[in-house]
């Protein structure tokens, strides 16, 4: 009624295999496939086959059997009675002249091959030497399998029993023969050493070994029959259980129990149960436990996680989907489209469908409940029924109510109450007193549709309904508690798991797990496999199970991993609401839309065996090299393209990588499953590729394949060319040095010569020069004398004013300052003038200036006119401009009166009483201080120089003085009061003068001469002279 | 369990009545239209030439169907029985009636006319994705339209994914159109879109015959709804006309007679925001019509139409989360 089925990958020529016809499987130490067809040998990595065939060597096309000797070779039979060696990538044929029976089987011990050609009896290849000879057909008339038991016994299958031989010398003997008349068709090696599993084809199955030199054998005693099936081949499995590939009746499965022996437990792969076909040539497990098994003309056939089991039944009769499962000891309950399939051995038939014939209408059964004697049944749209398992009799449970009320999702019974959860509502039906209550949303529930109704384990009910609220009701309290605050949420299924939390699924927001009192949300971001979730289940080890459209998810709460099963795994279908159970036994048990599926913990073994990594080729720029090359290349800049690829065959799809080109990336790389990566410019270095593959479950190869890469550095980076480098700029750095030193040297010799010459001529020139100077100082010194005979002398100041003093020091030898001291009358006359310029055109202004002022005087005497002291100044103006030639300057444009003369003088002139010691003066641009009444006084002068040629608008002016005796005046040139000294280079100033002409007056007993050039010189220091100075003191 | 149940709602309904709101979500599969939880055996749809008094105002019904933006597989719009003949429909003497259905996607889908009561103006702004008329075709059989691809709507940010627009309207004749639509992953049976969603603005069907079956339609109230009004069409006086809110468990509507409207405005308390109304159709249990139709539309106080969601969605009121029960 209820077909078992499995779940295979089959891969055909359409996939790249050979041929579909598959007699030989074996796996090589880098993890590769190695399957002989009738058309060549394909080699599988997981994604691709890669054939060989005579074209490469091979002896032949048709491969009939296959080894692996100890040192990794590969020894392949073929069916014209020739063998091929596969070594070092290439093939090697091997024949025997004669012989053109088919190759049944090849073994070895230590260096010897031994086959078997079907007709041709038993050959040994030794392969030191190469050679192949016969070891004899013994009486034997077809041979079909042989193992050794080391280099000296041999047992040998043929269609008249099973022979043992025995080397003698350089000879064989048959030793015994056993199982006479049986046709034994193959022989396996088991784990134990000399220990031999032994199939016929007349469905014998038989354990051999080897002791005290006989053959001593077992015949199979376990509780399930095995003799209807016809064995081709045999295998054991690494979990001792035994597979048999039979002529017709598809693989066999022998199971073996936690104490190693095999009872009553048998499972067959056929046609009928998924495997693509029942003539089976070979079964092999390879190195992670993945069973393939080659059949003859269908291709090779993968078993895709043996864990789940997938069950269908007539979809006619029953429908497709499971709706609901109750699993108890005695029976399997599946509810399904049209009703409720029951299988139980306690049934005449081992099952029953319970349809409109026994009282359930032809509806979907969506909910079961086992209650005493009692099964209820919830239907999608007829409501519920109660199923008597004493009368068998089914009773329908009725409500007055709408069609809601009849659309049943989930059923409980808590102590005597059947809970029923409906599109119209929650019903809670009595089973004693046949009473019954509905609540809505008129009666205040949150919604008419109830999803789920969930039993836990303190009694205590869950309801989930359309909202974001999970209810919990114990018989005194109704709790709500919000699953999430933001969003919405419909709850689909709830379960709970040992520790008494409870899980949530939800529609399209993944699911929650309910723990000490607060929400746990899982969704796609923690690895779920979808947010749509319909069932969820704990397993017997405490795995959460979500069911999915078309795929599950398996959740491990402790830590919080999440693995996911969807097509790979056989999972198409849709799974359906609440539709997962967990039985006794331990099996979660699927419902789906395609049929249902039995879960067994106890094959869900991670897998712990890390892909084999192989490198499979570089290619550097166009060239491609091989993991063995060793790549060192010139300088440049390279393309460089790694490919690898990690044979895992459990889930090659999910084979990740991380690699790392160590001297170019600084760590390793992030998982990818892209099995290559392309580095696109590679340099001057020294590098080295790893790689390594890891499988879903996170186990990685534990060494990662290598690869070195040279780039040599180009010339200029090399030590020969840095030494030479180093050499030429020492010898450059000499050569330069060398060069420059010999130029420097010319140069200096040069340059000695050139100063030689130079100061030859300086020193003629300074001669000439000083001759010259001589010359012209004479003449100074000359003129110098002319400019005192024409100073009147200081007696003339003395004799009127007999303490008076003057403090004359031309700055060069000639001075621009002069003064006149004239005595005329009662009167006394003194100047004191500061010429423009200085030395010799200084002296010549003086000499301007004295004469002028001169004859203005004798004038004044001789026409007995006598003149103020303003009025002198303006004589002096006009006499200093006449003779200078000024008056034109008024007259002229700037342009012209540029380079006019524009001398003159500062100038003050005293006119003094000396009867009534009356002082009358007139000052031009000159400043004077006046000791009178025991206080020292400024007396500015007018603000117009005489000459040149510029009036300025101002007249001269005259003050008037009445000079007591003690007082004193004091005219003088700039050149003392603009003297540069002191400590840090200022002018002396007026004010200093000022103060210094105080303390004259302070201190009568000082020779105010020396007071006066003392102050001058102590201020002026070291500091060159800049004018003429003058200081006339006149003292009354 | 019963009575402490019983007691406790009683109670809760009296006391706590708002901590039994009514929740809502959009998350339910609502690919049947109407959907399964609504109660409603059939769309209907009569031909122009009908008299309106059949229970058909406009002669014309549409639907909008919501594909969430992580569906990015082809899917189908099926209409179960499209044409009118047969055992479903509501036949006026011979069935001479033509139906079209029309689906649109792309901007315009949403356009205001489309979303109001009548279908006036520039209801079929969109782009035209398909089109086929119906008149005695697919009997109590399937028509599906598609496949499309849900890119080729109108991506709503309000309405969670994209929007796609199907018009029912009857091109000629008088038969009532009876009829359902499923929004499928598969062309050839009914597997929902997982996430998606139907919603309409007026909604006309078919009740059930038997008084015991109530139909349920449910309009959101948005949080500027401050008020609405109800009209619903050609109720005959058959029986009762209420809702139920989060907190309101029943307020009669104004009903209407053979052919008119009945109209009643209600105000919208604070906390019926951003929920559903359950408004419920019961039957007069002693004298029910038989093929009774009825057209229903909500509008606001702006007189904006509110959408009818084939499940219910809303936000969910704060409540106490553990409320303690009196002992048996």
């Amino acid at each position: 009624m209820s077909a078992q089925s499995f779940r295979f990958n089959t891969y055909t020529s359409e996939d790249g295999l050979a041929q579909d016809f598959i007699y030989s499987i074996n796996q090589d130490k880098n993890g590769y496939l190695w399957v002989g067809t009738g058309e060549g040998l394909s080699r599988f990595d997981g994604k691709n086959f890669i054939t060989f065939t005579e074209s490469d060597n091979l002896s032949d096309n048709v491969i009939t059997c296959s080894y692996f000797s100890e040192d990794g070779d590969l020894f392949l039979g073929h069916n014209n009675g020739s063998l091929s060696r596969f070594s070092d990538d290439k093939f090697t044929p091997y024949s025997l002249s004669g012989i053109s029976s088919i190759v049944n089987d090849i073994d070895g011990a230590g260096n010897d091959i031994f086959y078997v050609t079907q007709n041709g009896g038993v050959f040994v290849i030794d392969q030191k030497s190469n050679e192949i000879r016969s070891i004899g057909t013994f009486d034997g008339e077809a041979f079909y399998s042989i193992s050794a038991f080391d280099r000296d016994n041999l047992i040998v299958g043929t269609n008249s029993g099973l022979f043992h031989l025995v080397r003698e010398g350089n000879s064989w003997k048959k030793q015994a023969t056993l199982l006479e008349n049986e046709w034994i068709s193959a022989i396996a090696k088991t784990k134990e050493e000399g220990i031999f599993l032994v199939g016929t084809k007349g469905g014998q199955l038989l354990k051999t070994r080897l002791y005290k030199g006989k053959i001593e054998f077992s015949r199979w005693d376990g509780q399930v029959d095995i003799s209807r099936f016809s064995i081709r081949t045999v295998m054991l499995d690494n979990q001792d259980n035994i597979w048999l590939g039979t002529n017709g009746q598809g693989v066999v499965k022998l199971h073996t129990d936690t104490t190693g022996e095999f009872r009553n437990e048998m499972t067959i792969y056929s046609k009928e149960s998924g495997l693509p076909s029942n003539v089976i040539e070979s079964i092999f497990q390879d190195r992670e436990g993945n069973i393939w098994i080659g059949t003859f003309g269908q291709g090779l056939a993968y078993l895709i996680d043996d864990f789940f089991t997938f069950y269908s039944h007539d979809p006619v009769i029953y429908g497709t989907s499971v709706s609901s499962i109750w699993i108890d000891e005695e029976n399997k309950w599946y509810g399904v489209d049209n009703g409720l399939i029951r299988i139980s051995p306690q049934l005449d038939a081992g099952w029953m469908f319970y349809s409109m014939k026994e009282g359930l209408p032809k509806d979907e059964v969506t909910a079961l409940v086992k209650w005493n004697d009692f099964m209820f049944i919830g239907t999608s749209a007829n409501g519920a029924f109660m199923l008597d398992l004493s009368t068998n009799k089914i009773q329908a449970i009725r409500f007055n109510y709408s069609s809601l009320e009849n659309r049943i999702n989930s059923l409980v019974v808590r102590d005597q109450d059947l809970w029923l959860a409906t599109d119209g509502g929650l019903i809670i039906y009595n089973l004693v007193t046949k009473e019954h209550v509905r609540y809505n949303t008129e009666s205040g529930l949150p919604h008419n549709s109830i999803q789920v109704l969930l039993l836990g384990t303190d009694n205590r009910v869950w309801m989930g309904t359309h909202s974001r609220f999970l209810y919990s009701m114990t018989p005194d309290e109704m709790e709500q508690l919000e699953i999430a605050t933001v969003g919405e949420v419909e709850v689909s299924d709830i379960a709970e798991d040992r520790n008494g939390d409870v899980w949530i699924a939800t529609t399209e927001k993944g699911i929650y797990h309910f723990k000490d009192k607060k929400f746990y949300s899982y969704s796609t971001r923690n690895g779920l496999k979808s947010d749509y979730c319909y069932a969820i289940e704990e397993d017997s080890k405490g795995h959460i199970w979500v069911g999915h459209r078309g795929a599950l998810s398996k959740v491990d709460p402790v830590t919080d991993r999440i693995e996911s099963y969807d097509h790979n795994s056989g999972i198409v279908d849709q799974i359906n609401k609440r539709a997962m159970f967990t039985d006794d036994k331990g099996y979660l048990w699927i419902g789906t839309s395609g049929g249902g599926i039995k879960y067994d913990p106890t094959k869900d073994i991670p897998n712990d065996i890390p892909p084999v990594i192989n490198l499979l080729k570089i290619i550097v720029n166009e060239t491609e090299y091989s993991p063995d090359d060793v790549i060192e290349l010139p300088y440049g800049n390279y393309r460089v393209e790694f490919k690898f690829v990690g044979v895992s065959f459990s889930n090659p799809e999910k084979v990740y990588y991380q690699y790392q080109l160590i001297g170019y990336d600084g760590r390793i790389s992030d998982p990818s499953y892209e099995p290559q990566v392309t580095y696109g410019k590679i340099s001057t270095g020294d590098y080295t590729f790893k790689v390594s593959a890891c499988n879903e479950w996170g186990a990685c190869s534990e060494y990662s394949a290598r690869i070195n890469l040279t780039i040599a550095k180009p010339f200029w980076q090399t030590w020969w060319f840095y030494s030479l480098v180093f050499i030429a700029i020492v010898i450059g750095v000499w050569m330069f040095v060398r060069i420059r030193t010999k130029r420097l040297i010319a140069q200096q010799i040069y340059l000695e010569e050139q100063l030689e010459i130079k100061t030859k001529e300086v020193v003629e020139k300074a001669e000439e020069i000083a001759e010259i100077n001589k010359d012209i100082t004479a003449s100074i010194n000359y003129a110098e004398r002319i400019q005192k005979a024409i100073l009147p002398k200081i007696s003339v100041l003395q004799d009127a004013l007999p303490e008076s003093f003057i403090f004359f020091r031309p700055r060069d030898i000639v001075s621009g300052d002069f003064y006149y001291v004239e005595h005329i009358g009662n009167k006394l006359v003194v100047a004191c003038a500061d010429c423009t310029g200085h030395g010799v055109p200084g002296a010549f202004m003086s000499m301007i200036g004295s004469v002028a002022l001169r004859n203005i005087y004798e004038k004044m005497e001789l026409t007995n006119q006598w003149k103020t002291p303003e009025e002198v100044l303006e004589e002096l103006d006009r006499e200093v401009e006449l003779v200078l030639q000024q008056q034109e300057i008024h007259e002229m444009a700037p342009e012209d009166s540029f380079f006019h003369s524009r001398d003159g003088m500062d100038i003050t002139v005293c006119h003094i009483n000396l009867e009534t010691r009356e002082v009358a003066m007139s000052a031009a641009m000159r400043t004077s201080l006046i000791y009178h009444d025991n206080e020292v006084k400024l007396i500015p002068g007018d603000k117009r120089p005489i000459g040149g040629g510029d009036t300025r608008g101002v007249s001269f002016t005259v003050s008037r003085y009445q000079m007591k005796k003690g007082d004193a005046l004091y005219l003088f040139s700039d050149g003392y009061t603009d003297q540069f000294g002191g400590e840090d280079g200022r002018k002396l100033k007026l004010g200093s003068t000022k103060k210094m002409i105080e303390s004259l007056h302070a201190y009568e007993t000082l020779n105010r001469y020396e007071v006066v050039e003392k102050t001058f010189d102590d201020w002026k220091g070291n500091w060159e002279q800049i004018d003429d100075v003058l200081f006339m003191a006149l003292l009354f | 369990m019963a009575h402490f149940l019983q007691s406790y709602l009683q109670k809760t309904s009296m006391k706590h009545l708002y901590t039994f709101c009514l929740l809502i979500t959009t998350t339910i599969y609502a690919q049947p239209v109407p959907a399964e939880v609504e109660n409603i055996p059939f769309l209907v749809t009569f031909g122009n030439e009908a008299d309106k008094s059949w229970g058909d105002d406009d002669f014309c019904q549409i639907w909008f169907f919501k594909v969430p933006p992580t569906h990015s597989d082809p899917f189908y719009i099926r209409v179960f029985d499209p044409g009118a003949s047969g055992k479903y429909d509501e036949r006026k003497d011979e069935y001479n009636s033509r139906f079209t259905y029309s689906i649109y996607g792309g901007k315009g889908t949403l356009s205001p006319d489309s979303k109001r009561p009548n279908p006036v103006g520039n209801y079929k702004a969109g782009n035209l994705l398909d089109s086929k008329t119906f008149s005695t075709e697919y009997d109590d059989g399937w028509y599906t339209f598609g496949p499309f691809n849900p890119t080729s709507g109108f991506l709503s940010r309000l309405y969670g994914g994209y929007v796609f627009k199907v018009i029912c309207e009857g091109e000629t004749g008088d038969d009532g159109n009876l009829y359902r639509y499923y929004l499928s992953s598969e062309a050839d049976e009914n597997v929902p879109v997982e996430g998606g969603n139907a919603f309409c603005f007026e909604y006309t069907f078919r009740l059930h015959d038997d008084p015991k079956e109530v139909s349920h339609v449910y309009p959101y109230i948005d949080n500027q709804t401050l008020a609405i009004k109800q009209g619903n069409f050609d109720w005959d006086y058959d029986g009762d006309l209420k809702f139920v809110s989060t907190v309101r468990m029943g307020v009669h509507l104004t009903k209407s007679g053979d052919g008119d409207w009945g109209k009643s405005s209600h105000e919208v308390l604070e906390k019926e925001k951003e929920t559903s109304y359950d408004i419920q159709f019961h039957k007069n249990p002693t004298k029910p019509a038989k093929s009774n139709n009825i057209s229903i539309y909500i509008t606001n106080q702006r007189d904006e139409s509110l959408a009818f969601y084939t499940v219910p969605i809303g936000g969910v009121p704060q409540a106490s989360h553990t409320i303690k029960l009196r002992p048996k």
